[in-house]
Protein backbone atom coordinates (compact mmCIF):
# COMPACT_ATOMS: atom_id res chain seq x y z
CA UNK A 1 0.00 0.00 0.00
CA UNK A 2 1.33 3.07 -1.02
CA UNK A 3 1.02 5.95 1.21
CA UNK A 4 0.99 9.37 -0.17
CA UNK A 5 3.49 11.55 1.33
CA UNK A 6 2.03 14.90 2.14
CA UNK A 7 3.34 17.52 -0.11
CA UNK A 8 4.99 20.10 1.91
CA UNK A 9 3.20 23.36 1.81
CA UNK A 10 5.50 26.03 0.64
CA UNK A 11 6.40 28.26 3.53
CA UNK A 12 6.28 31.93 2.88
CA UNK A 13 9.09 33.81 4.54
CA UNK A 14 7.52 36.65 6.54
CA UNK A 15 9.49 39.83 6.48
CA UNK A 16 10.82 40.78 9.93
CA UNK A 17 8.46 43.01 11.83
CA UNK A 18 9.76 46.55 11.67
CA UNK A 19 9.41 48.78 14.66
CA UNK A 20 7.99 52.12 13.76
CA UNK A 21 10.73 54.67 13.46
CA UNK A 22 10.89 56.84 16.57
CA UNK A 23 9.73 60.34 16.02
CA UNK A 24 12.89 62.44 16.14
CA UNK A 25 12.87 65.71 18.00
CA UNK A 26 13.86 68.70 15.92
CA UNK A 27 17.41 69.80 16.61
CA UNK A 28 16.39 73.15 18.11
CA UNK A 29 14.24 71.36 20.70
CA UNK A 30 17.15 69.18 21.73
CA UNK A 31 19.43 72.22 21.97
CA UNK A 32 16.83 73.92 24.13
CA UNK A 33 16.57 70.84 26.30
CA UNK A 34 20.33 70.70 26.81
CA UNK A 35 20.35 74.41 27.64
CA UNK A 36 17.54 73.90 30.15
CA UNK A 37 19.39 71.10 31.93
CA UNK A 38 22.61 73.14 32.01
CA UNK A 39 20.70 76.14 33.30
CA UNK A 40 18.91 74.20 36.05
CA UNK A 41 22.18 72.54 37.08
CA UNK A 42 24.00 75.88 37.31
CA UNK A 43 21.15 77.51 39.21
CA UNK A 44 20.97 74.61 41.66
CA UNK A 45 24.70 74.80 42.40
CA UNK A 46 24.55 78.61 42.70
CA UNK A 47 21.56 78.35 45.03
CA UNK A 48 23.61 76.23 47.43
CA UNK A 49 25.91 79.22 47.87
CA UNK A 50 23.29 82.00 47.57
CA UNK A 51 20.73 80.70 50.05
CA UNK A 52 22.97 80.72 53.14
CA UNK A 53 24.28 84.17 52.14
CA UNK A 54 20.78 85.61 51.93
CA UNK A 55 19.26 83.91 54.94
CA UNK A 56 22.37 84.50 57.06
CA UNK A 57 22.61 88.28 56.55
CA UNK A 58 21.20 89.98 59.63
CA UNK A 59 20.08 93.41 58.57
CA UNK A 60 20.04 93.38 54.78
CA UNK A 61 17.08 92.88 52.46
CA UNK A 62 17.10 89.94 50.05
CA UNK A 63 17.90 92.19 47.08
CA UNK A 64 20.88 93.92 48.69
CA UNK A 65 22.14 90.64 50.16
CA UNK A 66 21.88 89.03 46.70
CA UNK A 67 23.82 91.86 45.08
CA UNK A 68 26.48 91.55 47.77
CA UNK A 69 26.63 87.82 47.20
CA UNK A 70 27.03 88.35 43.44
CA UNK A 71 29.73 90.96 44.06
CA UNK A 72 31.72 88.67 46.32
CA UNK A 73 31.40 85.63 44.05
CA UNK A 74 33.07 86.94 40.92
CA UNK A 75 30.26 89.21 39.75
CA UNK A 76 31.71 92.57 40.78
CA UNK A 77 32.23 93.79 37.18
CA UNK A 78 28.64 92.80 36.33
CA UNK A 79 27.23 94.68 39.33
CA UNK A 80 29.33 97.75 38.55
CA UNK A 81 28.22 97.76 34.90
CA UNK A 82 24.55 97.48 35.88
CA UNK A 83 24.93 100.18 38.54
CA UNK A 84 26.63 102.52 36.09
CA UNK A 85 23.91 101.93 33.51
CA UNK A 86 21.15 102.46 36.10
CA UNK A 87 22.64 105.67 37.45
CA UNK A 88 23.34 107.01 33.97
CA UNK A 89 19.73 106.40 32.93
CA UNK A 90 18.48 108.04 36.13
CA UNK A 91 20.85 110.97 36.06
CA UNK A 92 19.32 114.04 37.70
CA UNK A 93 18.70 117.17 35.67
CA UNK A 94 20.40 120.45 36.45
CA UNK A 95 18.51 123.34 37.99
CA UNK A 96 14.96 122.91 39.24
CA UNK A 97 12.94 124.96 41.70
CA UNK A 98 15.00 126.36 44.55
CA UNK A 99 14.71 124.88 48.02
CA UNK A 100 12.94 126.95 50.67
CA UNK A 101 14.30 125.11 53.69
CA UNK A 102 16.85 122.50 54.67
CA UNK A 103 16.38 119.39 56.79
CA UNK A 104 16.97 120.14 60.46
CA UNK A 105 19.82 118.20 61.97
CA UNK A 106 21.14 117.43 65.43
CA UNK A 107 19.32 118.73 68.47
CA UNK A 108 17.80 121.44 66.27
CA UNK A 109 15.65 118.70 64.82
CA UNK A 110 14.50 117.94 68.35
CA UNK A 111 13.88 121.58 69.23
CA UNK A 112 17.37 122.64 70.41
CA UNK A 113 19.36 125.68 69.37
CA UNK A 114 22.35 126.41 67.21
CA UNK A 115 25.85 126.05 68.55
CA UNK A 116 27.82 129.28 68.73
CA UNK A 117 30.77 128.58 66.50
CA UNK A 118 34.24 129.52 67.64
CA UNK A 119 34.29 132.47 65.31
CA UNK A 120 30.96 133.74 66.62
CA UNK A 121 31.49 132.90 70.27
CA UNK A 122 34.75 134.80 70.31
CA UNK A 123 35.66 134.09 73.89
CA UNK A 124 35.07 130.33 73.72
CA UNK A 125 37.90 128.47 75.39
CA UNK A 126 37.81 125.40 73.13
CA UNK A 127 38.14 125.67 69.41
CA UNK A 128 35.07 124.92 67.35
CA UNK A 129 34.78 125.27 63.61
CA UNK A 130 33.44 128.38 61.92
CA UNK A 131 30.08 127.98 60.22
CA UNK A 132 30.34 126.77 56.66
CA UNK A 133 30.07 129.46 54.03
CA UNK A 134 27.38 128.09 51.71
CA UNK A 135 28.06 127.45 48.05
CA UNK A 136 24.75 129.02 47.03
CA UNK A 137 23.53 132.48 48.01
CA UNK A 138 21.32 133.75 49.47
CA UNK A 139 21.81 131.36 52.35
CA UNK A 140 18.77 129.41 53.56
CA UNK A 141 17.85 129.52 57.25
CA UNK A 142 20.36 127.44 59.19
CA UNK A 143 22.43 126.61 56.13
CA UNK A 144 26.00 125.80 57.13
CA UNK A 145 25.28 126.61 60.78
CA UNK A 146 26.64 123.99 63.15
CA UNK A 147 24.16 122.33 65.48
CA UNK A 148 24.98 120.21 68.50
CA UNK A 149 24.52 116.52 67.84
CA UNK A 150 23.93 115.62 71.48
CA UNK A 151 21.32 117.01 73.80
CA UNK A 152 22.44 118.53 77.09
CA UNK A 153 26.07 118.62 76.04
CA UNK A 154 28.20 121.33 77.61
CA UNK A 155 29.82 124.31 75.89
CA UNK A 156 32.31 122.01 74.14
CA UNK A 157 30.17 119.60 72.16
CA UNK A 158 32.11 116.61 70.82
CA UNK A 159 30.05 116.49 67.60
CA UNK A 160 28.42 119.17 65.48
CA UNK A 161 26.18 118.74 62.47
CA UNK A 162 25.06 120.92 59.62
CA UNK A 163 23.61 120.84 56.13
CA UNK A 164 24.18 122.95 53.06
CA UNK A 165 23.39 122.80 49.37
CA UNK A 166 26.25 120.96 47.76
CA UNK A 167 26.37 122.11 44.15
CA UNK A 168 25.34 125.44 42.55
CA UNK A 169 24.35 123.61 39.35
CA UNK A 170 22.04 121.30 41.30
CA UNK A 171 20.44 123.59 43.88
CA UNK A 172 18.16 120.86 45.24
CA UNK A 173 20.91 118.59 46.54
CA UNK A 174 21.73 118.86 50.21
CA UNK A 175 24.90 117.58 51.87
CA UNK A 176 25.00 116.53 55.49
CA UNK A 177 28.23 117.29 57.30
CA UNK A 178 29.46 116.34 60.75
CA UNK A 179 32.40 117.68 62.74
CA UNK A 180 34.01 115.57 65.46
CA UNK A 181 36.32 117.07 68.04
CA UNK A 182 39.67 115.26 68.14
CA UNK A 183 40.38 116.66 71.61
CA UNK A 184 37.29 114.99 73.09
CA UNK A 185 36.76 111.91 70.99
CA UNK A 186 38.49 108.74 69.89
CA UNK A 187 37.85 106.73 66.76
CA UNK A 188 37.41 102.96 66.55
CA UNK A 189 37.30 100.69 63.52
CA UNK A 190 34.64 98.01 63.95
CA UNK A 191 34.68 95.00 61.58
CA UNK A 192 31.36 93.85 60.18
CA UNK A 193 30.14 90.28 60.05
CA UNK A 194 31.15 89.83 56.40
CA UNK A 195 33.57 92.68 55.77
CA UNK A 196 36.51 92.37 55.94
CA UNK A 197 36.02 88.84 54.58
CA UNK A 198 39.38 87.51 55.74
CA UNK A 199 39.57 85.41 58.90
CA UNK A 200 39.97 87.92 61.69
CA UNK A 201 41.01 87.62 65.31
CA UNK A 202 38.63 89.49 67.61
CA UNK A 203 36.13 90.23 64.86
CA UNK A 204 33.49 91.05 67.43
CA UNK A 205 29.76 90.95 66.81
CA UNK A 206 29.64 93.48 63.96
CA UNK A 207 28.03 96.10 66.22
CA UNK A 208 29.06 98.72 68.74
CA UNK A 209 30.14 96.71 71.79
CA UNK A 210 27.52 97.15 74.54
CA UNK A 211 30.24 98.09 77.01
CA UNK A 212 31.25 101.09 74.86
CA UNK A 213 27.78 102.49 74.21
CA UNK A 214 27.84 104.73 77.27
CA UNK A 215 30.47 106.86 75.50
CA UNK A 216 29.13 106.55 71.96
CA UNK A 217 28.88 109.85 70.10
CA UNK A 218 28.46 108.79 66.46
CA UNK A 219 28.89 105.95 64.02
CA UNK A 220 29.45 106.07 60.29
CA UNK A 221 30.09 103.81 57.31
CA UNK A 222 33.51 102.48 56.33
CA UNK A 223 35.12 102.35 52.92
CA UNK A 224 34.69 100.03 49.96
CA UNK A 225 34.93 96.29 50.59
CA UNK A 226 38.53 95.13 50.40
CA UNK A 227 37.84 93.03 47.32
CA UNK A 228 36.57 96.09 45.45
CA UNK A 229 39.06 98.66 46.64
CA UNK A 230 42.18 96.53 46.29
CA UNK A 231 43.48 98.47 49.28
CA UNK A 232 44.88 97.47 52.65
CA UNK A 233 43.71 97.07 56.21
CA UNK A 234 45.46 96.94 59.57
CA UNK A 235 43.35 95.85 62.52
CA UNK A 236 44.57 95.75 66.11
CA UNK A 237 48.13 96.33 64.91
CA UNK A 238 48.12 93.38 62.51
CA UNK A 239 47.97 93.37 58.73
CA UNK A 240 44.69 91.92 57.47
CA UNK A 241 45.21 93.00 53.87
CA UNK A 242 48.50 94.28 52.49
CA UNK A 243 48.79 98.05 52.68
CA UNK A 244 49.37 100.02 49.50
CA UNK A 245 51.51 103.15 49.30
CA UNK A 246 49.87 106.33 48.00
CA UNK A 247 46.38 105.32 49.09
CA UNK A 248 44.28 107.48 51.42
CA UNK A 249 44.18 105.90 54.86
CA UNK A 250 42.18 106.49 58.02
CA UNK A 251 44.66 105.76 60.79
CA UNK A 252 43.87 105.17 64.44
CA UNK A 253 46.85 105.33 66.79
CA UNK A 254 47.41 103.31 69.93
CA UNK A 255 47.20 106.45 72.02
CA UNK A 256 43.65 107.09 70.79
CA UNK A 257 44.47 109.77 68.22
CA UNK A 258 43.51 109.53 64.58
CA UNK A 259 44.46 111.01 61.26
CA UNK A 260 43.91 110.75 57.53
CA UNK A 261 47.15 110.25 55.64
CA UNK A 262 48.52 109.20 52.29
CA UNK A 263 50.09 105.88 53.24
CA UNK A 264 53.86 105.73 52.75
CA UNK A 265 54.98 102.96 55.14
CA UNK A 266 54.93 100.21 52.54
CA UNK A 267 53.66 96.88 53.79
CA UNK A 268 55.03 97.28 57.31
CA UNK A 269 53.00 98.29 60.36
CA UNK A 270 54.33 101.28 62.29
CA UNK A 271 54.41 100.51 66.03
CA UNK A 272 51.94 103.22 66.98
CA UNK A 273 49.26 102.23 64.45
CA UNK A 274 46.29 100.39 65.96
CA UNK A 275 44.14 100.34 62.84
CA UNK A 276 44.45 101.65 59.29
CA UNK A 277 41.73 101.44 56.68
CA UNK A 278 42.59 102.36 53.11
CA UNK A 279 40.28 103.43 50.30
CA UNK A 280 41.29 104.89 46.94
CA UNK A 281 43.70 107.82 46.49
CA UNK A 282 43.16 110.92 48.68
CA UNK A 283 40.45 113.18 47.28
CA UNK A 284 41.92 116.18 49.12
CA UNK A 285 45.56 116.44 50.08
CA UNK A 286 47.45 119.36 51.59
CA UNK A 287 44.29 121.44 51.24
CA UNK A 288 44.00 120.85 47.49
CA UNK A 289 41.60 118.74 45.51
CA UNK A 290 43.17 115.71 43.86
CA UNK A 291 43.83 116.88 40.26
CA UNK A 292 42.72 113.47 38.92
CA UNK A 293 39.21 113.48 40.40
CA UNK A 294 37.69 113.31 36.93
CA UNK A 295 39.82 110.35 35.79
CA UNK A 296 38.42 106.85 35.92
CA UNK A 297 40.72 103.90 36.52
CA UNK A 298 42.44 104.94 39.72
CA UNK A 299 39.10 105.20 41.51
CA UNK A 300 38.60 101.48 41.58
CA UNK A 301 36.45 98.87 39.96
CA UNK A 302 33.14 100.24 41.06
CA UNK A 303 30.59 102.86 40.12
CA UNK A 304 32.20 105.44 37.87
CA UNK A 305 33.62 108.44 39.72
CA UNK A 306 31.56 110.84 37.60
CA UNK A 307 28.30 109.03 38.28
CA UNK A 308 25.95 110.93 40.57
CA UNK A 309 25.12 108.67 43.45
CA UNK A 310 25.05 108.65 47.25
CA UNK A 311 28.64 109.19 48.35
CA UNK A 312 30.37 109.74 51.65
CA UNK A 313 33.78 110.95 52.63
CA UNK A 314 35.89 111.65 55.66
CA UNK A 315 38.26 114.57 56.01
CA UNK A 316 40.44 116.10 58.64
CA UNK A 317 40.69 119.85 59.16
CA UNK A 318 43.70 121.98 60.01
CA UNK A 319 43.04 121.41 63.75
CA UNK A 320 43.04 117.64 63.34
CA UNK A 321 39.29 117.30 63.82
CA UNK A 322 37.28 114.90 61.70
CA UNK A 323 34.78 116.05 59.10
CA UNK A 324 32.33 113.54 57.65
CA UNK A 325 30.18 114.42 54.65
CA UNK A 326 27.51 112.52 52.73
CA UNK A 327 24.95 113.42 50.13
CA UNK A 328 22.95 111.96 47.32
CA UNK A 329 23.74 112.68 43.66
CA UNK A 330 27.44 113.37 44.19
CA UNK A 331 30.41 112.78 41.98
CA UNK A 332 33.81 112.21 43.59
CA UNK A 333 34.67 115.78 42.67
CA UNK A 334 31.53 117.37 44.14
CA UNK A 335 31.96 115.34 47.35
CA UNK A 336 35.55 116.55 47.63
CA UNK A 337 34.36 120.14 47.20
CA UNK A 338 31.80 119.67 49.98
CA UNK A 339 34.51 118.40 52.32
CA UNK A 340 36.86 121.20 51.33
CA UNK A 341 34.11 123.76 51.92
CA UNK A 342 33.59 122.31 55.38
CA UNK A 343 37.28 122.80 56.15
CA UNK A 344 38.93 119.46 55.29
CA UNK A 345 42.59 119.66 54.32
CA UNK A 346 42.98 115.91 53.74
CA UNK A 347 40.14 113.59 52.82
CA UNK A 348 39.30 110.07 51.79
CA UNK A 349 36.24 108.84 49.93
CA UNK A 350 34.30 106.30 51.97
CA UNK A 351 31.54 103.97 50.85
CA UNK A 352 28.94 104.92 48.26
CA UNK A 353 25.35 104.00 47.34
CA UNK A 354 22.27 104.52 49.47
CA UNK A 355 22.55 101.03 50.93
CA UNK A 356 25.87 101.74 52.64
CA UNK A 357 25.95 105.44 53.43
CA UNK A 358 25.12 106.06 57.09
CA UNK A 359 26.05 108.64 59.67
CA UNK A 360 24.27 108.24 62.97
CA UNK A 361 24.58 110.49 65.99
CA UNK A 362 23.24 109.72 69.45
CA UNK A 363 21.48 112.50 71.31
CA UNK A 364 21.88 110.97 74.76
CA UNK A 365 24.56 108.86 76.47
CA UNK A 366 24.12 105.12 76.19
CA UNK A 367 23.48 105.23 72.41
CA UNK A 368 19.99 106.55 73.11
CA UNK A 369 17.85 108.45 70.61
CA UNK A 370 19.94 107.74 67.50
CA UNK A 371 19.26 109.78 64.38
CA UNK A 372 20.53 109.76 60.82
CA UNK A 373 22.45 112.78 59.59
CA UNK A 374 20.06 113.24 56.67
CA UNK A 375 16.43 112.16 56.53
CA UNK A 376 17.04 110.52 53.11
CA UNK A 377 19.50 108.05 54.64
CA UNK A 378 17.20 105.08 54.61
CA UNK A 379 19.13 102.63 56.78
CA UNK A 380 17.80 102.38 60.31
CA UNK A 381 19.41 104.66 62.91
CA UNK A 382 19.79 101.48 64.96
CA UNK A 383 22.01 100.09 62.21
CA UNK A 384 25.24 99.80 64.14
CA UNK A 385 23.60 98.81 67.39
CA UNK A 386 22.75 95.46 65.82
CA UNK A 387 25.11 93.20 63.86
CA UNK A 388 25.95 94.68 60.46
CA UNK A 389 27.54 93.09 57.43
CA UNK A 390 29.98 95.91 56.67
CA UNK A 391 32.76 97.42 58.73
CA UNK A 392 32.23 100.89 60.17
CA UNK A 393 33.72 103.54 62.43
CA UNK A 394 32.54 104.41 65.91
CA UNK A 395 33.33 107.69 67.62
CA UNK A 396 33.50 107.55 71.41
CA UNK A 397 34.00 110.23 73.99
CA UNK A 398 37.49 109.87 75.45
CA UNK A 399 37.48 108.12 78.80
CA UNK A 400 36.69 110.54 81.61
CA UNK A 401 35.21 113.19 79.31
CA UNK A 402 31.82 114.48 80.42
CA UNK A 403 28.94 114.21 77.94
CA UNK B 1 29.51 46.77 24.00
CA UNK B 2 27.18 48.26 21.47
CA UNK B 3 23.87 49.74 22.28
CA UNK B 4 20.97 47.98 20.59
CA UNK B 5 19.96 49.86 17.51
CA UNK B 6 16.50 48.52 17.09
CA UNK B 7 14.66 49.88 20.07
CA UNK B 8 11.13 51.03 20.75
CA UNK B 9 10.27 54.70 20.19
CA UNK B 10 9.83 55.16 23.93
CA UNK B 11 13.27 53.68 24.62
CA UNK B 12 14.81 55.85 21.91
CA UNK B 13 13.21 58.88 23.46
CA UNK B 14 14.51 57.94 26.92
CA UNK B 15 17.96 57.38 25.45
CA UNK B 16 18.08 60.78 23.78
CA UNK B 17 16.76 62.41 26.97
CA UNK B 18 19.57 60.79 28.95
CA UNK B 19 22.17 61.95 26.44
CA UNK B 20 20.83 65.50 26.49
CA UNK B 21 20.75 65.56 30.28
CA UNK B 22 24.34 64.33 30.47
CA UNK B 23 25.42 66.92 27.92
CA UNK B 24 23.59 69.64 29.85
CA UNK B 25 25.26 68.69 33.12
CA UNK B 26 28.65 68.61 31.40
CA UNK B 27 28.09 72.10 30.01
CA UNK B 28 27.04 73.26 33.48
CA UNK B 29 30.19 71.84 35.07
CA UNK B 30 32.30 73.46 32.36
CA UNK B 31 30.59 76.82 33.00
CA UNK B 32 31.25 76.58 36.74
CA UNK B 33 34.89 75.69 36.18
CA UNK B 34 35.51 78.42 33.62
CA UNK B 35 33.51 81.27 35.26
CA UNK B 36 35.10 83.86 37.55
CA UNK B 37 32.86 82.69 40.37
CA UNK B 38 29.64 80.94 41.21
CA UNK B 39 27.91 84.32 41.33
CA UNK B 40 28.56 84.82 37.62
CA UNK B 41 27.21 81.32 36.89
CA UNK B 42 24.09 82.05 38.92
CA UNK B 43 23.59 85.43 37.25
CA UNK B 44 23.79 84.07 33.71
CA UNK B 45 21.81 80.98 34.72
CA UNK B 46 19.08 83.30 35.90
CA UNK B 47 19.18 85.23 32.63
CA UNK B 48 18.83 81.96 30.67
CA UNK B 49 15.97 80.91 32.92
CA UNK B 50 14.27 84.23 32.21
CA UNK B 51 14.34 83.32 28.51
CA UNK B 52 13.60 79.59 28.77
CA UNK B 53 10.73 79.66 31.26
CA UNK B 54 8.54 82.11 29.27
CA UNK B 55 9.43 80.18 26.11
CA UNK B 56 8.12 76.90 27.58
CA UNK B 57 5.08 78.64 29.02
CA UNK B 58 4.15 80.37 25.75
CA UNK B 59 4.67 77.15 23.79
CA UNK B 60 2.53 75.17 26.25
CA UNK B 61 -0.16 77.83 26.11
CA UNK B 62 -0.23 77.81 22.31
CA UNK B 63 -0.43 74.00 22.26
CA UNK B 64 -3.35 73.98 24.67
CA UNK B 65 -5.23 76.60 22.70
CA UNK B 66 -4.71 74.59 19.47
CA UNK B 67 -6.08 71.45 21.13
CA UNK B 68 -9.18 73.27 22.28
CA UNK B 69 -9.89 74.31 18.71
Amino acid sequence: MATATPTPTPTRSTPPRRRPRPRRLPLWRRVRRVATVACVFCLAVAALSWLPAVTGSRNLGVTVASVEWLRSHGGNPIVSEIENLYYTLNEPGKGGPPLRSLPRVGVAAAGGGAHASGAEAGEAAAWSPPNVDPLIHPRLPGEGVWQKAGAKVGPEPPALLTTFRSDPEYPQFVAGVAWLDQARTELAYVPGLAEPPEPLEDRGAGEVPPGMRRRLVATFNGGFPLETSGAGLIYRGKVVETMVDGIATVVGYRGGGYDIVRWDHGTSVPKDVWFAKQNLPPIIYEGKLNPNLSDGPEWGETVNNATRVWRSGLGIDAHGDLIYAAANYQTVESLAKVLQRAGAVRAIELDINEDWTSFISYRHPGALDPSNLLPEMYRSPERYLVPDERDFFAVYLKAGQPW
Amino acid sequence: MRMPRNVSPAAAERRSLLLDALLGVLIGILAIVVAAGIGVVGFFGLLCALVLVPWYLIEGGLRRSRRRR
